[in-house]
């Protein structure tokens, strides 16, 4: 069993404890394999998580979906090749991305002649994925490529969803299986492919080797669409109809007239100005449930009564719009009927020359689009296939269907009219079905705006380096240029307890080499620069750059330019978030951000970087760490190792922070650039014996948010300290360092009560480590006069956004008021994406907000307050936080400038600490 | 813990307001939809004021076949002309109320009357409604002659004390098992055994600790059952001794993260991490009540085998499930728990020894015949909906509340202390005919006595028919047999050989049963032997209910298929919208006399019984497509008046 199939778990293990339960025989390591019609699969028993905000437990276990999903993935169709191409030639151009354990170009079996279409069937899904992400629509011999997963899914879902428990009431996912029990009997059942856990030997037969599950399915689907097809409510926005789409499967083909309808007349609810509800159309899937409890945690919406009677149902029974619902429009987006749909759209506004100013542009929208949708509709039946699909129609309907994608691909980017401004969700399936296919296209259309197109003249500048922002950028056409400016010789250096790295970079800091203020530390440029020639390509195959800024809240790592004229969309973030519920385009982001992430991360370290003082060394080192390097990911409060524990592993901090303790006492956190796990890894070397147990970790580093970290394993790690004395010289100074100060630091808090241990950890429980801008107050110099709050109000239209309350820290008070935080919780999960960062540290609301309270939930601190009525006028509620206002006076925020008594300061978390523990 | 709150405030107010439900949100600290969709979920909770008078009239199997829907009009008759402004008399149908036996059943005001004529319930509701107090007659519980009691009727707890003593025999030998429990050292000895069998097979001398650990009496009780083959007596006839050991071997999860919020919010201490017995008292199956009889008559039985469950498995907490409208067995079993805390049967500190097993008070089921869903009824315990979940896991695995849990059945509980004490090959040497062990069977329909009766397995149709319940009533041929209440559809009196699987025909022959693989079966020689029922496709239970020669089978099927309709939790779609589809073209056929389409509901069955979450989808459509195989002159009968009456018009 290779290595790396064992480490996640490793790391996963405390998840599991926790979380998994029953499932104990699950927990193991290595692999499970099983039979999907006929394949044998290979698989392992848990899955990564991607989504910080993936609350799905039970989805950490692999089931036969997604075992199924891993097998069809490998496989790949591949279009319009010249007739002169072979067999040889298309595994040559894949066995770039992979190993091609198949490559067949189809030919006429009497002239032999190329039909124009290929085979391909990579190792692993993940190489298929990046063929697809590198080679689709790529020039190729004069032509262009259509590169296609071959099989859509033999497993068709309508109760499910990736980032959702799964419950298995829709039956639409049912598979056969048949399990050997341990006298040797065989035992076949159906069982939902979405629920059932991998299992080693199973058998699993889906309905396209099965006419068992085929025949149930299509019984299933039909009762369905007895009593749930109906003609569209009036004055609704539709999006894709699931059902619909399961309905027409080619294995199912479900007809709608066997069973009579029986259903009563249920009734429609429009009370909500948000959302339309037509409860004929609900199949009751429970994912608008799921989505309204385990995803946003707004508990609306549930069940009521029994039996056939059953039905959703708002609070106690109430009109949505009466209910407590907040119209975050999650069960909209999730719901996979029209039972759920669209009555309004945010009008989102990402800034620049793209957006929707005024209304005579959204009517010249709405009209383009209307011209369009004529359009879209033919392309879309012919996407879908089965439904234009004749079952007289000669040619094998595998074969058509590709025949379809060749057909519709080859044309696909030359006959839109890249036209700028905001792309509906039809478009974008269309032209970026690797991205875009399996999102919901009501919530695209619901967030009109979020994606926009633009246009780039050539020396253009896309986003800048040190900028926050909240979007990310897909490119469709032209080239861009990348530049950092992190110099190698002024690499970011970590001093004191705490690195510094907050505070966010002067947004149009001084553009020379070397004169960069070395406030943040660079974390995801988009691609791997060469040291001396700091400057990349980027160019469509590269698909997506800027997500990691708009996911993880850091400051842009790179400066990107139009070279040539380009066009790009410009996404916001909450559909980056959406783009990592869905397989396929997370998986894109991932490979991408992997990628990335860890090539620049070496590169900007200063434990590395400062070791060097030249590019040849240093790459020579770089290239020798690069493949031993592996990033991990870690949730709040998950160890990453613990005190007592063999050592495994060093592990470099990328993203978040972590928490160092040592028997519960809190010693140190540490944050991005950040390192940990050495001293249990050298101490078994001369230098350290004695001071500490060899092997051992010294202290247990667990995840106060969420953290990527970097890491390289044990064995990896000691032969790079071997080869480099000096790397190895100055991780054992600090590990002595790092040891003395800790046994200080327990010392200290075993001698004196309330010491700087509790000090500490009551300031990391506090979340003060994460704070740009805390608003302080001195409370032996505060008089309460309340100026602080007046001035606020006396900005904000007469409401203030600070309360003179709050925690205290020392002899200082922490008002309730924005603190700008690092890693801004806040952010997490907004569903129109209204609340974000642009350019600057400061968390703004624009006002598209729809008020549904989730950031204010989110916030940890009460921060966020819901106002029941709009600055603007427009009726509804809106969410409101401090924006850091300038006084005309002095450039402070108001409440600091209004302080009669300098009680009031604004400072990061750091400096606070600092002020408190000055000598 | 909701479930409890809503019943205390249904008591108080007599229906749960929109107010009330708010109220109990905040305090709580529940989302109000999840109270709301509980309370709009079980049958015994209202959202609405009640009428002055309700009148509930049994509609299933045994009461439709004997007039329940006659006596269901002429009380509505009788309603119309009491209601007044003041005080309206409401009757509706209500799923079975486990009194098959005595047709037809009736609740007024939630008493259950049961085999009243109905003059004398329409005197009962006149009454009611003039604000008497009625009452029905108690339950008889004088203890029977039957085998399951081995205390003539005394509650003396003979099998838990002899369990003692032998325990404290055995850690006076053994002094450092004393700091074990005996579920600890049964863990031990199975996984030395384990180890044994993977070495050696089963050959080989034992080594002397596992000797000792064999000397455990827990081993002995399971030994004994395991020995008498005792049966999940539920229905589903899984080994009982199978399960109490994959229960024992099991280990308790960490607390659900859920549940641990749930009780913080409330201030409460969650409750630690442990395993838990449960005994299934819902019996809401139509043609079920052997249960009513055991928890009336021998609830110290049901309370010593759930005793000897905890110490054998190491569950520290046992609940006892009953139906709501079992008010007199609800009564019982609450005072035998009373009666053994006294006695310190239970407890922190069992006779003595320091082992601990607590009885919790009994949990009244809110209602629904789902709830007997073992999974259902564990969602009922934790105040959700009622309904089943997908597999794995497995209740002995993570059952309540996360933790792993034995749970079984009323009688399967009640057989425990008679095995314990007369051995096990005492109670399978009580089978007839090769089968092992006795059994309850409540018989019900068109015979003379329909009751409760210990029976042999093994035991013929024909023992069970004419010599148990005294052969059919009013001298009717027998038409057909529902062997498994509604779950197993109808048998007719003769089956073809046919309708026969080979292999099947070929054992019923090797038994002597049959003469011929091609005669056809008469189905008063089955013997009541659910191995050999099960080989042949069909399903054995405790309920039979029989059909006399008058009976429309087209008719029986539509009441069953209805009931499934009404008790669908409506969680997974070919249960819930399959049940409706199917009561819908049933009712056709025999309202309007449309051709009624086989192949249709022969498919929709099959994809129901694939496709369903739990038994209750996966058996709903076998009384149609039983009537489709054995009396399809039933269903030509009612197509042949559409003809008719096309004619006519």
């Amino acid at each position: 069993m290779p290595a790396e199939e064992i480490e996640f778990y490793e790391v996963l293990g405390d998840m599991l404890v926790s979380l998994g339960r029953s499932y104990n025989e699950i927990k193991g390591k290595g692999k499970v394999t099983l039979k999907i019609d006929g394949h044998e699969v290979s698989v392992d028993p848990l899955k990564p998580k991607y989504d910080p905000n993936d609350k799905n437990i039970f989805g950490q276990l692999t089931t036969v979906y997604d075992a199924a999903q891993q097998l069809y993935g490998k496989r790949l169709s591949v279009g319009t090749l010249l007739d002169s191409v072979d067999d040889q030639q298309v595994k040559d151009l894949f066995s770039r991305f992979g190993t091609v354990t198949r490559s067949e170009v189809a030919r006429d079996p009497e002239t032999g002649q190329s039909k124009g279409f290929a085979c391909v069937e990579m190792s692993t899904e993940e190489e298929a994925q990046k063929a697809i992400v590198r080679l689709h629509r790529r020039e190729y011999g004069g032509g262009r490529l259509a590169v296609k997963k071959e099989v859509e899914t033999p497993i068709p879902i309508l109760c499910h969803q990736e980032h959702m428990k799964p419950i298995g009431v829709c039956r639409a996912c049912l598979v056969e299986v048949t399990t050997t029990t341990a006298d040797g009997r065989k035992k076949t059942e159906l069982a939902p492919a979405c629920y059932l856990p991998v299992a080693n030997n199973i058998e699993v037969n889906t309905l396209i080797t099965s006419d068992r599950v085929a025949k149930s399915v299509r019984t299933v689907v039909e009762l369905l669409l007895s009593d749930y097809q109906h003609e569209q409510a009036a004055g609704t926005e539709s999006g894709a109809n699931e059902l619909q789409r399961v309905a027409n499967h080619e294995r199912i083909q479900a007809r709608n007239n066997r069973f009579p309808r029986t259903a009563p007349e249920r009734g429609q609810d429009d009370s909500s100005p948000i959302i339309y509800v037509d409860r004929n159309a609900c199949i009751l899937c429970d994912r608008c449930v799921r989505a309204c409890n385990d995803i946003r945690e707004n508990h609306v919406i549930g069940r009521m009564g029994k039996g056939f009677e059953t039905r959703i149902a708002f609070d106690a029974d109430a009109q949505m719009g009466e209910s407590s619902c907040v119209a975050c429009g999650e069960c909209m987006i999730t719901c996979p009927t029209d039972a759920l749909t669209n009555r309004s759209v945010v009008k989102v506004s990402i800034g620049a020359d793209g957006a929707l100013q005024d209304d005579a542009e959204w009517k010249g929208f709405q009209s383009a689009r209307e011209e369009k949708k004529e359009e879209i509709n033919i392309r879309n039946t012919s996407i879908q296939g089965a439904s234009t699909s004749k079952p007289e129609d000669a040619v094998p309907l595998a074969n058509r269907a590709r025949l379809d994608d060749i057909r519709t691909s080859d044309v696909r980017m030359s006959n839109w009219n890249l036209r700028p401004g905001p792309v509906p969700g039809r478009e974008l399936r269309e032209l970026h079905p690797d991205l875009f296919s399996d999102m919901s296209e009501r919530f695209l259309d619901w967030n009109l705006g979020a994606v926009v197109r633009r246009h780039f003249k050539d020396g253009e500048v896309i986003c800048r380096e040190g900028d926050f922002g909240s979007t990310a950028f897909i490119i469709e056409r032209g080239t861009l240029e990348v530049r950092i400016r992190t110099p190698f010789q002024q690499p970011i250096r970590q001093s004191g307890l705490f690195g510094r790295f907050f505070g966010r970079g002067s947004a149009s800091g001084g553009e020379s080499r070397g004169s960069v203020s070395p406030q943040y530390i660079n974390i995801d440029a988009p691609v791997a620069l060469q040291y001396g020639n700091p400057v990349a390509q980027l160019t469509p195959r590269d698909r997506i750059f800027g997500e990691m800024t708009c996911m993880s809240q850091y400051p842009r790592s790179a400066t990107v330019i139009a070279k040539g004229d380009c066009t790009l969309l410009e996404v916001l973030r909450n559909v980056v978030y959406m783009l990592q519920r869905t397989r396929t385009s997370r998986d894109i982001l991932r490979n991408i951000y992997r990628e990335n992430a860890l090539k620049t991360h070496l590169r900007q370290v200063e434990l590395f970087t400062s070791l060097f003082d030249s590019e040849e060394t240093f790459k020579t080192f770089y290239d020798l760490v690069k493949p031993k390097v592996d990033l991990v990911r870690a949730y709040p409060k998950m160890q990453i190792i613990r005190e007592g524990q063999p050592a495994d592993s060093f592990y470099m901090i990328r993203t978040g922070f972590v928490k160092i303790s040592r028997n519960n006492q809190v010693l140190n956190y540490l944050g991005p650039g950040g390192y940990f796990g050495e001293i249990g890894l050298l101490s078994d070397l001369d230098e350290l014996r004695g001071d500490t147990p060899p092997g051992i970790c010294t202290a247990t580093c667990a995840a106060l948010d969420h953290v990527d970290v970097a890491r390289i394993k044990g064995e990896d790690f000691k032969a790079l300290v071997k080869g480099y004395p000096d790397l190895k010289q100055k991780l054992l100074e600090m590990a002595k360092k790092r040891l003395i100060e800790n046994d200080r630091l327990i010392a200290i808090s075993t001698a004196v009560n309330g010491s700087a241990s509790a000090e500490l950890e009551s300031f990391i429980d506090q979340g003060l480590y994460n704070a740009q801008s805390l608003l302080i107050l001195d409370l032996e110099k505060c008089t309460r006069c309340d100026e602080c709050a007046k001035a606020c109000a006396d900005v904000h239209g007469g409401v203030t956004r600070l309360v003179r309350e709050g925690l205290r820290f020392d002899k200082y008070l922490v008002a309730s008021s924005c603190r700008s935080c690092f890693d801004p919780v806040c952010m997490v999960g907004c569903p129109v994406g209204s609340i974000r960062r642009t350019g600057t540290s400061e968390i703004k609301i624009e006002d598209w907000c729809i008020g549904c309270g989730k950031c204010a939930d989110n916030c940890p601190y009460g921060n966020i307050n819901i106002q029941e009525q709009r600055a603007d006028g427009r009726s509804g509620r809106e969410a409101t936080t401090c924006d850091l206002c300038r006084s005309l006076a002095d450039g402070q925020p108001s409440c600091v400038y209004a302080c009669p008594h300098d009680a009031a300061h604004r400072m990061t978390g750091p400096q606070l600490w600092e002020m408190v523990n000055r000598p | 813990m909701i479930i409890q709150e809503l019943r205390k405030l249904q008591e108080a107010d007599g229906y749960l307001s929109q107010d009330r439900l708010g109220q109990l949100s905040e305090s709580l600290g529940e989302p109000l939809h999840r109270l709301h969709e509980v309370a709009s979920f079980f049958p015994h909770f209202r959202t609405a004021p009640p009428p002055k008078v309700e009148v509930l009239v049994c509609r299933d199997m045994a009461c439709h076949l004997r007039g329940a829907q006659e006596c269901r009009r002429s009380l509505e008759e009788a309603a119309a002309r009491l209601s007044t402004a003041e005080g309206q008399v409401e009757v509706h149908g209500v799923s079975c109320l486990g009194q098959c036996d005595r047709p037809v059943a009736v609740a007024i005001n939630d008493k259950v009357f049961a085999g009243k004529p109905v003059e004398e319930l329409k005197e009962m509701v006149r009454r009611a409604h003039s604000g008497e107090e009625i009452r029905p007659p108690r339950s008889d519980r004088s203890p029977l002659p039957w085998k399951i009691d081995p205390y003539g009727g005394k509650p003396e707890y003979g099998a838990l004390r002899r369990f003692v003593e032998e325990w404290n025999e055995y850690t006076a030998e053994n002094p450092e098992a004393k700091r074990k429990r005996p579920s600890e050292l049964l863990a031990e000895m199975f996984a030395i055994e384990g180890k044994l069998k993977a070495l050696q097979g089963a050959s080989g001398a034992a080594p002397q600790n596992l000797i000792a650990l064999r000397r455990n009496p827990a081993a002995r009780v399971l030994a004994e059952m395991a020995d008498g083959n005792l049966r999940g007596m539920g229905g589903a006839g899984f080994p009982a001794a199978e399960k109490w050991k994959s229960v024992c071997r099991a280990k308790t999860n960490d607390l659900d993260p859920e549940l641990v919020e749930r009780f913080r919010k409330r201030g409460i201490a969650p409750p630690p991490a442990m395993k838990y017995v449960v005994c299934n008292g819902d019996e809401s199956e139509p043609g079920t009540f052997k249960d009513r009889e055991i928890l009336v008559r021998y609830p110290h039985l049901v309370l010593e085998g759930m005793i000897l469950g905890g110490l054998i498995t190491g569950a520290l907490q046992g609940h006892v499930y009953i139906r709501h409208e079992y008010h007199d067995q609800i009564e019982a079993v609450s005072a035998a728990i009373d009666a053994a805390r006294k006695q310190g049967l239970c407890g922190k500190d069992i006779l003595g020894t320091g082992l601990s097993f607590e009885l919790e008070d009994v949990f009244v089921s809110p209602g629904g015949y789902i709830c007997g869903e073992q999974n259902a009824l564990l969602a009922a315990m934790e105040d959700r909906r009622a309904e089943p979940r997908n597999k794995p896991p497995s209740i002995s695995v993570e059952g309540l509340r996360g933790q792993p849990t034995l749970l079984n059945n009323v009688e399967t509980f009640a057989w425990v202390p008679a095995i314990a004490t007369h051995t096990g090959l005492w109670y399978a040497g009580q089978g007839l005919r090769g089968a092992t062990g006795l059994r309850f069977v409540s018989i019900s329909g068109d015979v003379a006595r329909p009751g409760v009766y210990e029976v042999p397995f093994g035991q013929s149709v024909r023992e069970l028919v004419f010599d148990s319940a005294g052969g059919m009533r009013d001298g009717q041929k027998l038409r057909a047999i529902a062997p498994s209440g509604p779950s197993g559809g109808f048998l007719p009196a003769e089956i073809r050989p046919q309708d026969l699987s080979r292999d099947f025909a070929e054992k019923l022959v090797r038994q002597g049963i049959l003469k011929s693989a091609d005669d056809p079966l008469d189905i008063l020689d089955l013997p009541l032997d659910i191995d050999l029922l099960r080989s042949g496709r069909l399903m054995l239970g405790a309920a039979f209910v029989v059909y006399g020669e008058r009976s429309d089978m087209l008719d029986q099927a539509l009441n069953c298929v209805e009931f499934y309709r009404h008790e669908s939790c409506g969680k997974c779609v070919p249960c819930r919208v399959g049940s409706d589809k199917l009561v819908h073209l049933l009712s056709r056929t025999l309202q309007r006399g449309d051709l009624l389409d086989t192949e249709l509901i022969t498919e929709l069955g099959s994809a129901m019984r694939d496709a369903s979450i739990c038994g209750l989808g996966q058996v709903a459509a076998n009384p149609i497509t039983s009537v489709i195989r054995y009396f399809r002159e039933d269903i030509d009968r009612h197509q042949a008046t559409e003809r008719t009456n096309g004619h006519a018009g």
